[in-house]
């Protein structure tokens, strides 16, 4: 009973700190979800724990934590859904070679910079517990990923939706974000085969294939009739939305009895759903307010929990950390800049691009928590890595305001006025 | 953009990264990384041994497993699985792990009851899967308390950390 009065209590404290601090970094023209990082972290060893040590062992014992843990795991499941959900493939389309020349160089260029600098931190971060290779491929594919969502929210505040860059970086964040948890599947398959009692590696392999194909072929088309039901009726039946809710959870359970993790799941579940535009908003709708408002935060203040600026101590450790920041900035947003501008773009539309790339937000949130879960990266790495999502979404505003002022998009927009909007991101409206 | 230029381009900013990419795996292949110690440990020592009650009560009071070790490269957090589960950090090299200060602290009578005063150094092995730490266990600052010989050894969990 005591384990259920304090969850309600951090529930009640972690959602008030968010939304305050969230308050906050709107005032300071930031978007809301990263004031809802920082509110998290403050509520950790690096803030809270430090300032006020009793009151935080009060308010979080850690026996609690594993209730908080699960709440926060489901949120992020049905999160993970939410962005599969809004993810439409046919978007690259739409911009064609461009899209995929940048989104695969957007993803390369940082790749193979983080696995550079896993030749520097796999022997001072690291331990013999994790190979080389799992291990520089989990920085590569941390320092790639672009937070789609959070891109959209952006977007969306700054009315850049109809503007050919703001187009184009959704193509690309949607192709960055599809490729980046395939990449991250494959690293965990990696490393999980590496440790004892997982499930043998043809099982997760031939498992993974099949589920894929049954999930694309199978599933996908029984799922039809639901789009079709929500574009006719305008609503789907209760009945409906528990039908979707449970494919959503068992292929997130079944991802995670294969080897991989239940996250995959869930974002594949989303995936294969109608991308009825109507039907794409219901969903949303329905499920966003509560994930967005309660349980996100919650995931949030558990990775706060978790990291611990205090173990980035002495100079040397400092030094890493900024590695890290810079390896990301000048990977992905050196990487997608040139890739734009050798696609054709001007050097303000391409720097423009190269900024919103850089956007990791929640995203490389859920892909750090992962990477500590199966042990590939260290717990000071965990939180060098969060400094770096914090510092990467903090910036993207003030930069992009600087490079790409709303004045100026305002003109193009006008210009572009009868053009129309080929994507409407989802996740815009109330999403981080 | 003309086909065969964006053929090019693509081979020029994706082709030629991933092969770097190649290399860099082939490279780090070599590297070694500290030997891991994170996890779960229990630990086996006869605490009747030392002199002092109090001393004696606050090792005994730690229950099974006795230490957890979050590991970071060469620098270590160790968590003590007694009721305020105690951290204290501590440090790796190669194979002999250390854990608290061993500086005498000014109060003997307050070292006892003092978690934060309990020091530990063993040296790290393998034993067919486990792996194992040897070493002595024992309180800073408490004059007539020798320190107590252990033998730990790791929990078999998924991540390691």
């Amino acid at each position: 009973m005591l384990s259920l009065v304090t969850l309600i209590l951090q529930i009640a404290v972690v959602i008030a700190a968010s939304r305050a601090v969230a308050l906050l970094f709107q005032k300071m023209q930031q978007p809301k979800v990263i004031g809802e990082m920082f509110a998290g972290i403050m509520l950790g060893p690096s803030l809270l724990g430090w300032v006020a040590p009793h009151f935080s062992t009060l308010l979080f014992p850690p026996s609690s934590l594993v209730y908080l843990n699960a709440l926060s795991q489901v949120g992020v499941v049905i999160y993970m859904f939410l962005v599969g959900v809004a993810l439409d493939p046919k978007a690259l389309k739409e911009h064609g070679h461009t899209a995929v020349l940048t989104s695969h160089v957007s993803i390369i260029a940082p790749f193979v910079l983080g696995a550079c600098l896993a030749l520097l931190l796999y022997p001072r971060l690291s331990d013999d517990g994790v190979g080389f290779t799992g291990f520089a491929l989990f920085m590569g594919a941390a320092m790639s990923i672009t937070a789609f969502p959070v891109l959209a929210r952006i977007l969306t505040d700054r009315d850049m939706l109809g503007t050919k860059l703001g187009a184009l970086a959704i193509a690309c964040a949607a192709v960055d974000d599809a490729t980046g948890w395939c990449i991250l599947a494959y690293i965990v398959v990696l490393v999980r085969a590496h440790q004892a009692a997982s499930t043998p590696l043809w099982l997760t392999l031939g498992g993974s294939v099949a589920f894929l194909l049954i999930m694309l072929y199978g599933v996908r088309p029984l799922l039809r009739g639901l789009g079709k039901s929500c574009r006719e009726q305008g609503y789907l039946s209760e009945n409906k939305l528990a039908l979707i809710v449970m494919v959503a959870l068992a292929s997130a359970v079944i991802t995670e009895r294969l080897g991989i993790h239940l996250l995959f799941g869930s974002f594949l579940a989303g995936v294969i759903m109608p991308k009825g535009k109507k039907f794409v908003r219901y969903l949303l709708d329905k499920f966003e307010a509560t994930t967005v408002v309660v349980l996100l935060p919650l995931f949030f203040a558990f990775t706060g929990l978790r990291t611990s600026i205090r173990l980035i101590h002495g100079s040397r450790m400092w030094v890493f950390c900024l590695a890290i920041i810079l390896v990301a900035i000048v990977g992905k947003l050196g990487g997608s800049m040139i890739a734009a501008r050798f696609a054709g773009g001007g050097w303000r539309e391409s720097a423009g691009l190269g900024i919103l790339m850089n956007t990791r937000g929640l995203m490389e949130l859920v892909i750090l928590n992962i990477g500590l879960d199966i042990g590939v990266i260290s717990p000071a790495l965990f939180s060098m890595m969060v400094l770096m999502a914090l510092v990467t979404t903090f910036m993207t505003t003030p930069l992009l305001e600087w490079v790409y002022p709303i004045r100026m998009i305002r003109e193009e927009a006008a210009a572009l006025r009868d053009v129309e909007i080929a994507h409407e991101p989802a996740l815009g409206r109330a999403a981080p | 953009m003309p086909r065969r230029k964006l053929v090019a381009v693509y081979l020029g900013l994706v082709g030629v990264p991933l092969l770097g990419l190649l290399g860099v795996l082939r490279v780090g292949r070599r590297l070694a990384a500290p030997i891991s110690v994170g996890g779960s440990w229990n630990l086996q020592a006869d605490f009747r041994t030392l002199t002092e009650a109090p001393c004696r009560e606050l090792l005994s009071s730690i229950n099974q497993p006795f230490l957890s070790i979050s590991q970071s490269g060469a620098n270590l957090v160790f968590t003590l699985n007694n009721s305020q589960k105690t951290t204290v950090v501590g440090t790796l090299n190669r194979t002999t792990l250390a854990m608290g200060g061993a500086e005498p602290l000014s109060s003997p009578s307050r070292t006892c009851a003092d978690p934060q005063a309990i020091y530990l150094a063993a040296t790290v092995s393998t034993q067919g899967k486990n792996r194992v730490l040897t070493g002595t266990l024992g309180i800073s600052g408490c004059a007539s308390c020798a320190p107590v010989s252990f033998h730990a050894v790791r929990q078999a969990s998924g991540g390691g950390r």
